[in-house]
């Protein structure tokens, strides 16, 4: 196996909470990404999945264990620099519009921030909002647009800068279901344009089944890997495996996987 | 039809057009003083009537240009400079914690004493010029721009914080792009606050010293009994506030979130 691009070492998290006790949000996560991979993390509401990429973002620190990517480590003291964190892309599970911009200015926001100014990078962010069917809406104010929409342009925000590590948390979850798909496809399209790495939280196991090469299944109090599953389909992928008996039978594991668990705890 | 609704949005016509209502009530009040004065036939040195009041300020407004300007200038210079000063302290307190706890007490204190009770013992040192009103104003007001500001820029939201962190923005980009922002309906209502302190700095310490302005022009006028001279000068003192709340009004009108 190749070496690992983003590799997350004995990662423990525990909050203090402001009534003075502490959650043990994860417990000695061990995960490794390829590079030019596509992960998904999946688990029930609570379990940590966005702690772990707010680590990887160096949002939030770890309580314990490293983090490396692309060769530097960094940990509870050692932070991460801006040189680096540029070569990633984060995706929020809610869109965090800021309402004082318009859709473009929004969008073009990482780019400001990493003094990107250029021609071509506005051509970037038009071809993301083109992608995503918001051209239209680039002079418009969040608070104009639907929610779906909002989601939509925070999910390009992520990749204008084109990072090489995209972490994407429930990108898609405010929307309908056929809107998702195809923004699912068009995912997959930039995917294998940019051989970007990505890292995708869901907690719909078809979705994960379908965008991913492997899939992380995961399990609350405290939060710890249950599974790692591989998916083993032909890229590029279609629609069309959602009516295969094979699609049928991964999604059956994960499912069962974290359901085996909901049943302990109902009694 | 589109431009008639964006002149019905615009600031200032929603301003004059909710002026319609005041006015009527202004008007009604105006005539039961001048009713009421002649009915019961309050003679002049006690209480003008408002047609003398009329006839004052036409008549008198000439005499009295100079201590208008004055006035104004001082409470103009004194609340701009409370808005900078406050602002400017905010932004530091708010990034750097330990000047919070070292400076905020002390603005607390600043905002709590009323400078007219400072104001004589300012004028032993500083003589009764306008220095003197202007510092008054700026100590009164600029804590009010200031701990509005501090809290509004602490209380950012997180997550659009987080947006921040995540970009590694430095201090610089993390303020200009969100706290600020975030937190500038919190800075309008210091600064709302602030024109009034200015307001009745200005004036109260005209009337504590010196012989410019407004403030002492309506002690003069009492003590000649010239009552309707008075109510003049109370009715520019008025204008100036309206003045200075259009404007922050209609500056905060652009701010759409
Ligand atoms: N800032 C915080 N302070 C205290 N506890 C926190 C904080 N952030 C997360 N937690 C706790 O950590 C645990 C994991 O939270 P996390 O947001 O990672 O869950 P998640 O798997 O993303 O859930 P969801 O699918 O609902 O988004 C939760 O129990 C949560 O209460
Ligand atoms: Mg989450």
């Amino acid at each position: 196996m190749e070496k690992p691009f983003v590799t997350i070492e004995n990662v423990s998290k525990i909050f203090q909470t402001r009534n003075r006790s502490s959650i043990a949000a994860l417990k000695d996560i061990n995960m490794q990404f390829g590079k030019g991979g596509f992960v998904s993390i999946v688990g029930p509401s609570g379990c940590g999945k966005s702690t772990i990429i707010r680590m990887i973002d160096d949002i939030i620190k770890p309580t314990a264990g490293a983090i490396t990517v692309d060769g530097f480590t960094y940990d509870n003291n050692v932070p991460i620099s801006k040189e680096r964190v540029q070569k990633m892309g984060f995706i929020f599970q809610a869109p965090n519009l800021y309402p004082w911009f318009t859709v473009k200015q929004n969008v073009m926001l990482p780019l400001k921030i990493y003094g990107k100014h250029s021609q071509e990078y506005d051509e970037v962010a038009d071809r993301l909002l083109d992608s995503v069917n918001m051209l239209g809406y680039a002079d418009a104010y969040p608070a104009e647009i639907s929610g779906g929409m909002s989601q939509r342009i925070g999910v390009i925000r992520g990749m204008v800068h084109e990072p090489e590590i995209l972490m994407m948390d429930e990108p898609y979850g405010a929307l309908d279901e056929s809107t998702r798909e195809q923004l699912n496809m068009e995912l997959l399209k930039i995917w294998k344009d940019t051989g970007m790495t990505i890292i995708f939280i869901t907690h719909n196991v078809e979705e994960a089944v379908l965008l991913s090469e492997r899939v992380y299944v995961m399990e609350s109090h405290p939060g710890r890997i249950v599974a790692e599953i591989n998916i083993e389909f032909d890229q590029p992928r279609t629609l069309g495996l959602l009516t295969e008996e094979k699609f049928g039978r991964y999604c059956m594991e994960i499912e069962n996987l974290i359901g085996k668990i909901d049943l302990s705890k109902v009694k | 039809m589109e431009k008639n609704y964006a002149l019905k949005n615009a600031p200032l016509v929603k301003i004059l057009g909710s002026g319609i209502p005041p006015i009527v009530l202004i008007v009604a009040l105006l005539a039961f003083w001048q009713i009421s004065c002649v009915v019961r036939d309050i003679p002049t040195w006690m209480l003008a009537r408002p047609t003398a009041v009329g006839g004052a300020l036409a008549s008198g407004f000439g005499a009295l240009l100079p201590d208008i300007l004055s006035t104004y200038a001082n409470i103009i210079i004194g609340f701009a400079l409370a808005v900078a000063i406050g602002l400017a302290v905010a932004i530091l307190i708010s990034s750097f914690s330990l000047l919070s706890s070292a400076l905020t007490p002390l603005i607390i204190a600043l905002c709590c004493i009323p400078m007219v009770t400072l104001v004589p013992m300012m004028m032993l040192v500083l003589g009764t010029g306008p220095n003197v009103k202007i510092i008054a104003i700026i100590i009164q007001a600029f804590p009010l721009v200031n701990l509005n500001s501090v809290v509004a820029f602490l209380n950012v939201s997180p997550e659009r914080l987080e947006l921040m962190q995540s970009l590694k923005a430095n201090r610089v980009q993390s303020f200009l792009y969100c706290v600020f922002p975030d937190g500038i309906h919190g800075v309008f209502t210091g600064i709302r606050l602030a024109s009034i302190m200015a307001m009745v700095t200005g004036v109260s310490s005209e009337i504590i010293g010196g012989n410019a302005g407004l403030g002492s022009r309506i002690i003069y006028f009492i003590n000649f009994s010239k009552t309707a001279d008075a109510f003049s000068c109370i009715i520019y003192i008025a204008v100036l506030g309206i003045i200075i709340y259009g404007v922050i009004s209609i500056i905060e009108s652009r701010v759409k979130w």
